[in-house]
């Protein structure tokens, strides 16, 4: 007797396909998200270490004695260039060492900290804000504690600062960042630190700064 | 009898020189600073650290740290004798001007807060100046008691989170969503 195949019906074979497509499709988008996040994390810690390896080897210049005034020029130039680091925060208690970028756009917080845009700097003073990603470099800022040491490396000098306050504030609240007539730090990033999507409050940690002649 | 006067003459000539002495060369102490710039700067003499002459001029030598710099200006605090510091005061400066740090000429784009620098504040008139890197005329700028002016908070705060843990849930989710279909689908087939 011949063997005959069992003819499903049309609405069975119409959600069969549909599931094909559907698997076929998780399958592709799953992988292309996950494929993402590891690009972005293999671009965190190169991006990172690259910084560092590079803000290191400018804090060392090369012999200019015999070089022309224009590559001179573009030495200091390349210096500056977007997507360098312009600092290098360093908080010994938690291990953390992390460049910090001019702009506190996706891709420099991928990569490290940035200065937030309308905030002091290191070197001319004010209320130096820096921000990063709880969920990256930042996420061990859980664990600092009031009196904890901050430094930041700039191209001219190292600034060190000691931890005064820790508050979580509400997401639209601008009040720490108000700049200060005596140079300060603040650290900024989300909270709370485990939460899917974008966290309610900030978590903000100042510091002060510590003069020569009290370190 | 005669030597000994002679001799008690010397001593008191002597005697007299070496009092008279510090009250040729001004110091911090006696150094006659005008009234209005006692006014303006109530503790000169407590952060003065010596009184030099410069063209013709007395100034005294006052060291502070850095504590902003502004477009053509900086701002310093100034070390008293105490360990102390002074009021913050801003110091005009012209564009070319480069500041001594550490024996180098430095322009102000390229100090840094913390730094110490030297300032002279003229004895006679209420006005300051920073220390030149090379030796030329000062700059000389009023005294200004103000504090530096503190900016509005124009910034934002930053956005902190990034969205690509989340992205990396919903992948690993999705994968493990067609594994399940898979699954059913052979189990279905066979």
């Amino acid at each position: 007797m011949d063997h005959i195949p069992k003819r499903r019906p049309q609405g069975t074979r119409g959600f069969a396909r549909l599931l094909r497509w559907s698997e076929a499709t998780a399958y592709v988008a799953g992988a292309l998200l996950c494929s993402l996040f590891a690009i972005a994390q293999a671009d965190s810690a190169l991006g990172s270490a690259h910084a560092l390896e590079d803000f290191a080897a400018a804090l060392t210049p090369p012999d200019q004695t015999l070089w022309a005034a224009g590559r001179v020029r573009d030495y200091e130039k390349a210096k500056h260039a977007p997507g360098t680091a312009v600092a290098v925060l360093t908080v010994p208690s938690l291990k953390l060492e992390v460049p910090v970028f001019e702009k506190d756009d996706d891709l420099s917080l991928n990569r490290g900290a940035g200065l937030v845009a309308g905030m002091g700097t290191p070197d001319q003073g004010g209320n130096v804000g820096i921000a990063g990603h709880r969920d990256g470099f930042f996420r061990v800022l859980k664990d600092i504690k009031v009196g904890d040491l901050i430094e930041v490396r700039t191209h001219i000098k190292v600034h060190r600062y000691r931890v005064t306050s820790i508050d979580i504030v509400d997401a639209a609240d601008k009040r720490l960042l108000a700049d200060t007539e005596l140079p300060s730090i603040t650290l900024v990033t989300c909270y709370p630190f485990y939460y899917i999507g974008n966290a309610p409050q900030r978590y903000i940690v100042a510091g002060s700064y510590q003069w020569s002649s009290e370190t | 009898m005669r030597r000994s006067t002679y001799l008690s003459f010397i001593g008191a000539t002597a005697l007299l020189g070496g009092v008279a002495a510090p009250a040729l060369a001004a110091d911090c102490a006696t150094a006659q600073f005008s009234q209005e710039v006692l006014d303006r700067f109530p503790n000169i003499r407590l952060v003065c650290s010596e009184i030099i002459e410069k063209e013709g001029q007395q100034y005294a030598v006052v060291k502070g740290d850095l504590v902003r710099t502004g477009t053509n200006s900086v701002y310093m605090k100034f070390k008293l004798a105490d360990g102390t510091k002074s009021d913050t005061r801003k110091i005009e400066v012209k564009p070319e001007f480069r500041a001594k740090v550490d024996g180098k000429p430095v322009s102000v784009r390229n100090l840094a807060v913390g730094q110490e620098l030297t300032a002279y504040v003229k004895v006679s008139e209420p006005v300051i100046a920073l220390e030149p890197a090379a030796d030329e005329t000062l700059v000389l700028t009023p005294i200004e008691p103000a504090a530096p002016m503190v900016a509005d908070t124009s910034a934002d705060m930053p956005h902190t989170a990034s969205a690509l843990p989340t992205a990396a849930g919903l992948g690993a989710l999705l994968l493990a969503f067609a594994g399940m279909l898979t699954f059913l689908r052979v189990r279905r087939e066979s």
